[in-house]
């Protein structure tokens, strides 16, 4: 009998699949974020927490395409994500979602396991998967995040700094990317608005849910800058 | 003084005169720039907020046509210099207006290039991929 959490996103059912919902939107829509994968060691409690903490409930019914989906073999799914994800890149398959959950549905089997992996590969290529947290690797994870984010963020910047267009640059691929990695994304986010300023701010009221800019510096770079980081001071997100 | 990453966002660049007159500056854009001034950003948009004297929601060029229309400018035909006016020229693509330049006294035209450089250029130097084209020109009596 297949894991509870396995089932829910199989049948979307579940409270965080969202799989149900989406089946029927275009593939590779506007936001490319479409999959993100959580494992969770079979337990259906540990899934909805987690999925909480990817993406907040809000974020989650606004970002179209985005799915949580569920297995707990990290090696096996990576190498076969890793195979699709090229797939998709040579070969632009239009079934890549589909053939996903079943891989994912496939690799499901070892307990105790952890991590995510980002809509990054529909652009750019596959990230490497994180560590379980039993190997006490979420430093490295999140030096990898880290990597991936900056690697992005390059990218978003070189293609769109010429650009005036807030909906353009927000929409861009790696943008997006960014934004598909959810709360994690926020204090590299700050991070990189400290060093420099730039158009960040979709990004952090889309993730977080909130705007702290007040209306009279609205478009103030340097102030809309300020009462970011400054949020995130209180936050304890920098 | 040239810009190798605005001669590969705007090709046409590389065939026509034109020259950088400011540093990279993420704090202002053309549309402010056209507008003299150079403390916001301009653009509709509602969340986050940017600064837009009009409705937060339209990008229209309609809507770019009218917050010009409401600092005095009036559609014209000509983007030749004439004594006694200021010009601007919105540039827009299939999506909508993407750019607007504002006329030197010169008859050359400064841009600020999204968060990049501000340069001194000829119309056609900016047109192409990134901007589209020149799809309408504005003009008001100049100050004084």
């Amino acid at each position: 009998m297949p894991e509870p959490g396995v089932v829910n996103v199989v049948e979307g059912r579940g409270r965080h699949s969202g799989w149900k919902a989406h089946q029927d939107k275009p593939l590779l829509a506007d936001h490319r974020c479409a999959l993100e994968y959580i494992t969770y060691g079979g337990d259906p409690a540990r899934l909805r927490d987690i999925g909480k903490a990817v993406w907040p409930q809000s974020a989650h019914a606004a970002m179209d395409g985005c799915e949580v989906a569920a297995s707990s073999s990290w090696s096996k799914m990576t190498q076969r994500m890793r195979r699709l994800a090229q797939d998709v890149l040579e070969q632009q398959r239009a079934d890549w979602k589909y053939e996903a959950i079943r891989l994912l549905v496939q690799a499901h089997g070892q307990p105790g396991v952890c991590g995510q992996i980002l809509p990054y590969w529909l652009t750019r290529g596959t990230v490497e998967a994180g560590p379980a947290p039993h190997d006490g690797g979420y430093a490295q994870a999140d030096r990898e995040l880290e990597m991936v984010f900056r690697d992005l963020a390059d990218t978003w910047r070189r293609e769109t700094g010429a650009l005036s267009s807030i909906t353009v640059k927000s929409m861009h691929p790696a943008y997006q990317s960014i934004v598909g990695m959810g709360p994690k994304a926020v204090p590299l986010i700050l991070r990189e608005l400290q060093r420099k300023p730039d158009h960040w701010f979709w990004a952090l009221t889309f993730i977080t849910g909130e705007d702290p800019v007040p209306r009279e510096d609205a478009g103030d770079i340097r102030k809309m800058t300020e009462a970011w980081l400054e949020l995130g001071r209180q936050r304890g997100w920098v | 003084m040239s810009s190798s990453s605005l001669e590969r966002d705007f090709p046409s660049l590389r065939s026509t005169q034109y020259d950088v007159t400011s540093p990279e500056d993420a704090q202002y854009n053309c549309i402010a720039w056209a507008a003299g001034f150079n403390d916001r950003w301009w653009w509709p948009s509602r969340r986050p907020s940017y600064y837009w004297p009009g409705d937060p929601d339209d990008q229209s060029m309609g809507a770019f046509i009218a917050v010009f229309a409401s600092l005095g400018y009036a559609i014209c035909d000509s983007d030749t210099p004439e004594a006694g006016f200021e010009k601007v020229a919105i540039y827009a693509n299939e999506s909508g207006p993407t750019h607007i330049a504002r006329q030197l006294p010169t008859g050359e035209w400064t841009s600020k290039c999204g968060g990049l450089e501000d340069i001194a250029h000829t119309l056609s130097g900016l047109e192409g991929d990134c901007y589209g084209k020149v799809a309408v020109i504005m003009r008001r009596k100049a100050a004084g």
